[in-house]
């Protein structure tokens, strides 16, 4: 055996895992060979040492810091463990994704329809309508605009800013407050009766935006009697629903209701079933009170349903305008412009009562 | 086969009741397993890396493999072999990381700036005897040139002639097979030799 073949074995020797024969030939080359013998004393020697050197011991924190990457007192995965279903529920993320979706387009609709919620917005104890007097004697013959298209005055007690909303023919509603009130010449005032009969106006109604009237009076005069007499009936059939109908509404029904003749209004008016003996007590009130005060009735517009009076139109002296005030006040709940104490001016001024709605029994 | 298993059991029969133990639930008994093995397995992870802080970072991620792997052991091995191949296994992965050899680099540079020991930190050892400071400074030339071997290499020898595996043992804890293994470490031997050719 050479001394490569056993230098490479020297390392085997050492541990003692030779086999007795290598091992015995080996020990023979040793006994005659110095050179190897000087190896072998070498790696005797490093091994020695290598078994000396010191050992290194784990600090003694070492199982608490192991117990902290085991269990970490505060851990993000845990709290999500916590608070989220457990991961073996799967949700499909197709689901999450369409469900989030529905979610988010349902909602910009929402926010891109505001005039829907508009008629909730409404303020409930102020339900009163004004029309332009000329849109009276036009009503029949003129094809008339569709509801949403009409201006819609909303006063609001004399105390309160008035606010009023308009329809315009993009169908947003717009503040017109500032045009509203102000630019009209008439003192605009609402009257909500006292009387138990007469209750506070619904104005849970949304407004419609065509009503068979509207449609009726593009037709010539003879038929649009008829079709109204006929839708007339129809309404009245159905009251309660009509009840729920918005002022404006009403209002545009009062003046087809003008245009009936007399015994049919006053057929229709004890179809209704209304309060004959209040209604007539309030309009001969009214028509007194402006007698009495030096003024002058130029429209007053009535229910087709009721009969009662839900508008008047007069003209009164400046002067008397406080005394109007304070009569329309002992009647029932006024919203107005609150009379100027030492008004003596004596021009004529013109005033526009809206009374609300009545609650029949 | 059989023989062996029952060699195993037998031979480490407290490793195998705590396995069991902490198998069955009880999380207690993980923690005597690292009581246990802890110093063994450190100074391993140490004379890999030669760095203390980095050893014990090592020993923490050893055991913390073993935490998790532990209900999955089929007792085919003893817990100690098992651990060794898990701690040699990282200390190799942790050896070839980039972040890990580029520390190296600039401990390397800073030592060689300073005219000291390349690759280690050279304790304050004025207050010692001298005797002491002898061994301790053999220690770090020992150190030294075994970080200077290859990865199968060190891991072969440093259990075999620091932590005193056998042969069979080694060949278990590396996945090397038995006539590897002996050709490393004499391999290894020989270059350690040559490099501590005259001092020591």
């Amino acid at each position: 055996m050479k001394c490569a073949g056993i230098k490479q074995l020297l390392s085997e020797y050492v541990d003692g895992v030779l086999d007795a024969q290598t091992k015995e030939r080996l020990e023979e080359h040793l006994s005659t060979c110095v050179g190897c013998q000087q190896e072998l004393k070498e790696l005797e020697t490093l091994i020695g040492e290598l078994k000396a050197v010191e050992s290194f011991n784990a600090p003694s924190d070492f199982l608490d810091r192991l117990h902290e990457k085991i269990e970490p007192r505060f851990s993000f995965g845990k709290i999500i463990k916590t608070l989220f279903v457990p991961m073996r529920i799967k949700i499909p993320v197709q689901l999450v994704t369409a469900t989030a979706t529905a979610v988010l387009v349902f909602s910009i609709i929402n926010l891109q329809k505001p005039e829907q919620q508009f008629p909730q917005k409404l303020p409930r104890s102020v339900p009163t309508i004004t029309e332009k007097e000329e849109v009276k004697s036009k009503f029949m013959k003129e094809p008339a605009e569709p509801m949403s298209e009409k201006k819609i005055y909303v006063p609001k007690p004399a105390s309160q800013k008035a606010t009023s909303y308009k329809k315009s023919k993009t169908g947003k509603f717009k503040d017109i407050a500032s045009k509203g009130l102000k630019t009209e010449k008439a003192l605009k005032l609402a009257l909500i009766l006292k009387t138990g009969t007469y209750g506070k106006p619904d104005l849970k109604t949304t407004p419609r935006k065509s009503s068979p009237t509207v449609e009726s009076s593009t037709m010539h005069d003879e038929e649009k009697k008829d079709d109204t007499r006929s839708f007339l009936r129809t309404r009245i059939a159905g009251k309660e629903v009509q009840k729920k109908e918005m002022v404006a509404g009403a209002v545009k029904k009062d003046k087809m209701a003008e245009t009936l003749f007399p015994e049919q209004k006053s057929a229709l008016k004890e179809k209704a079933g209304a309060p004959q003996a209040d209604v007539d007590k309030i309009t001969k009130k009214l028509k007194k009170m402006i007698k009495d005060l030096k003024g002058e009735i130029k429209s007053i517009k009535f229910d087709n349903e009721t009969g009662r009076p839900i508008f008047l139109s007069a003209v009164i002296p400046v002067d008397k305008y406080p005394a109007l005030y304070e009569r329309l006040n002992e009647m029932g709940v006024l919203h107005g412009p609150v009379p100027v104490a030492n008004e003596k001016k004596k021009e004529m001024i013109k005033v526009e009562l809206v009374i609300s709605k009545y609650r029949s029994r | 086969m059989k023989e062996k298993k029952k060699t195993y059991l037998s031979l480490n029969n407290k490793d195998v009741e705590l396995i069991k133990a902490f198998q069955a639930g009880k999380k207690a008994a993980f923690d005597e397993l690292v009581l246990i093995h802890k110093d063994k397995v450190f100074n391993l992870c140490y004379w890999f890396v030669g760095d203390y802080q980095d050893a014990n970072d090592l020993a923490q991620d050893v055991f913390f493999k073993a935490f998790k792997a532990l209900k999955k052991f089929r007792f085919e091995s003893t817990f100690s072999t098992w651990i060794y191949r898990i701690t040699v296994n990282t200390c190799k992965n942790r050896l070839k990381s980039l972040q890990y050899r580029l520390k190296k680099k600039f401990i390397h540079f800073k030592n060689t700036a300073a005219k000291t020991n390349p690759g280690i930190e050279l304790p304050d050892e004025s207050s010692s005897p001298e005797v002491e400071l002898r061994r301790k400074e053999k220690s770090i030339l020992i150190q030294t040139a075994i970080n200077s071997l290859s990865a199968g290499k060190k891991a072969v020898v440093v259990l075999r002639d620091i932590e005193g595996l056998s042969y069979k043992e080694i060949s278990s804890a590396t996945g090397f097979n038995l006539g590897t293994v002996k050709s490393k470490l004499a391999r290894a031997r020989q270059d350690l030799r040559e490099k501590l050719r005259g001092e020591i």
